[in-house]
């Protein structure tokens, strides 16, 4: 799985980006267990979908762990941000109100403004 | 953009796969979406429609007991697409369960059935012969392309996670 990410760590923020197109049941768990496994830095996490076309509820709930783990304690990966480029995928996180829960940008840029 | 008009056909789709696992079914995603993008493009409902058969078919795979098989068998309409799926794990009817988001927004499932429900417009239950049959339907509203619109279905670039 590690080989399909690529992980950028700047000064404030650590760029999580996957180079998969479908986030789905067959790939979501190893992915939250790739990124929760990550030597962590920064106080910011930007997971970057730019990639991302198609994500299902067990993708969603991926990113929902790796928010839950990494924001419950306030240090490194307190603040994480999903960059979800993809207007359809982006509906995907707001009919299920995600959204509410984790912050979603539709850029890297507008993450880490 | 008009919406193309397919070929009618008593059956437009007929996918299977035989003792699915995840990544079979993802496969058997990819295979529908590809037919769909062809007759239809690359359409809000479509995607939708793509959605919640694999949130279907994952749930056979995963809360089911498994399954020998799994079928998918599309009518193609002009205004409409239906999928009926065929599985022979136990029996469960997708279409009598309460579909309602969990109350903790941070939970981590609980949002499959959910989306299931949100992203058709009629879903209906059969259990004959020992089969699951349920049919999915979706009314082709918008005929312009989904927003982020590609000519090719989702399909992996990288090696297979």
């Amino acid at each position: 799985m590690m080989q399909d990410i690529q992980v950028d760590a700047f000064d404030e923020n650590t760029r999580i980006t996957p180079r998969f197109v479908r986030l789905d049941a067959a790939n979501a768990r190893d992915f939250r267990d790739a990124c929760l496994g990550l030597q962590l830095t920064t106080t910011r996490v930007v997971l970057d979908l730019s990639h991302v076309k198609f994500i299902d509820s067990t993708g969603l709930g991926a990113l929902v762990a790796i928010k839950r783990q990494l924001g419950s304690s306030p240090g490194s990966g307190s603040d994480v941000v999903v960059v979800v480029p993809d207007p359809s995928v982006r509906t995907i996180f707001e009919i299920t109100r995600i959204d509410k829960a984790i912050r979603v940008t539709p850029s890297y840029e507008e993450a880490t403004a | 953009m008009n919406t193309p008009t397919p070929a009618p056909g008593p059956t437009d789709l007929d996918l299977v796969c035989y003792q699915p696992d995840l990544l079979m079914i993802r496969d058997l995603i990819e295979r529908l979406e590809r037919r769909l993008w062809r007759c239809y493009g690359d359409t809000r409902e479509l995607r939708g429609l793509a959605l919640a058969l694999s949130e279907a078919c994952v749930n056979v795979v995963v809360h089911g007991g498994g399954a020998s098989f799994i079928r998918l068998i599309g009518d193609f309409g002009k205004d409409q697409v239906t999928v009926t799926m065929l599985d022979d794990s136990a029996e469960f009817d997708l279409s009598a369960v309460k579909a309602s988001l969990p109350d903790d927004p941070l939970a981590v499932s609980g949002r499959g059935l959910f989306l299931i429900h949100q992203c058709v417009d009629t879903l209906s239950y059969q259990r004959v012969s020992h089969q699951n049959q349920h049919r999915f339907e979706v009314r082709l509203v918008s005929s312009t392309q989904a927003p982020g619109a590609q000519t090719q279905p989702a399909t992996e670039t990288a090696t297979a996670a």
